[in-house]
């Protein structure tokens, strides 16, 4: 025989498994507000150089300073998920680490081999940067299946962003007078700055009320 | 009334109901991966699942790597998810009869 009580913490049991195998978070609230900031500071130190820069050299330029930020904010994300799993006992390289890697990598290598090539090759940081917002959005929603709903929110702002950017550049909204590279630089500010910032702070908020609710 | 005899005795045991619904999540799990989502010991963790392997509801498959030594994948048969949809549907039962 099972009791009312057994059985309720049998099907407890069972929820929290389930919510622990599906669900994977590849980006960390203090990891996205590291990344966001330090995004808003390589666009603002992108539009303040770009009046030295030669105007053939100005993707060059562009790559390398986000690549730099990549590596930082990648390195600090990793960092954090590190240290998040060990303190669950867990190890980094958990099921659903890999799973996340798996769905991560295909569009970020694509997106980010087509952006360098507009940037470097034909000198497009602007439609360079369009590139990596459509692609990281993509990557985002490719973990859809087994992240929480914040990542799939977020995955979606960045497709939408970069969507609605390529129209407006498309139909020459954008101001003609504004350098390549600041353009770019304003797009990245918008997208991998404000919107890391908002997701990191709406989850931060999230996760201190239901600390707060015990 | 509900019929405690349709409960499956093989799952209704803490370890093996928590390797049922871990292998309820995905369509197959290596030995490494279930063992660090349950922490389990190896022994413990064969124990049931040749358990479950011999009630019918876990398919054991040895998967040949080029550079590694083969590696055991498990997965839930169709008897073993129909069973686990059962058993979960007798323990929500449980529970409602509870509640009146």
């Amino acid at each position: 025989m099972t009791s009312p009580e057994a059985a309720a913490e049998h099907l407890k049991v069972i929820r929290s498994l389930m919510e622990r195998a599906n669900t994977y978070r590849a980006i960390s609230a203090p990891g996205a507000f590291v990344g966001g900031l330090l995004a808003l500071a390589t666009a603002a130190t992108l539009a303040r150089i770009n009046a030295d820069l030669n105007p053939g050299n100005g993707g060059n330029v562009f790559t390398l300073a986000w690549l730099i930020a990549l590596a930082v904010s990648g390195l600090t994300n990793a960092l954090l998920l590190a240290r998040h799993a060990a303190s669950r006992g867990e190890p980094f390289f958990s099921p659903g680490m890999r799973l996340a890697l798996r769905s991560l990598t295909p569009p970020l290598f694509v997106g980010g081999l087509l952006g360098i090539t507009q940037a470097v090759l034909h000198n497009q940081p602007d439609q360079c940067a369009i590139t990596w917002i459509l692609c990281y959005g993509l990557a985002l929603l490719a973990t859809a299946n087994f992240a929480p709903l914040s990542i799939r929110y977020l995955g979606m702002a960045f497709v939408g962003s970069g969507t609605l950017l390529l129209l407006l550049w498309h139909l020459g909204a954008c101001p003609p007078d504004i350098p390549d590279t600041t353009l770019g630089a304003i797009f990245m500010a918008l997208t991998f700055g404000i919107l890391h910032l908002v997701y990191a702070l709406s989850v931060g908020l999230k996760k201190h009320a239901h600390d707060e609710a015990g | 009334m509900i019929d405690f005899t349709k409960l499956d005795r093989t799952i209704h045991e803490k370890g093996r109901l928590a390797i049922m619904t871990l292998l309820a999540t995905r369509p197959h799990w290596s030995f490494q991966d279930l063992k660090q989502g349950l922490q389990m010991s190896d022994g413990n963790l064969i124990t049931h699942l040749r358990a479950l392997n011999k009630a019918g509801h876990v398919s054991i498959t040895r998967e040949e790597q080029a550079t590694r030594r083969p590696q055991s994948i498990y997965a839930l048969t169709k008897t073993g998810r129909k069973a686990f949809e059962a058993y979960l549907a007798i323990l929500e039962e449980i529970v409602n009869l509870g509640r009146q």
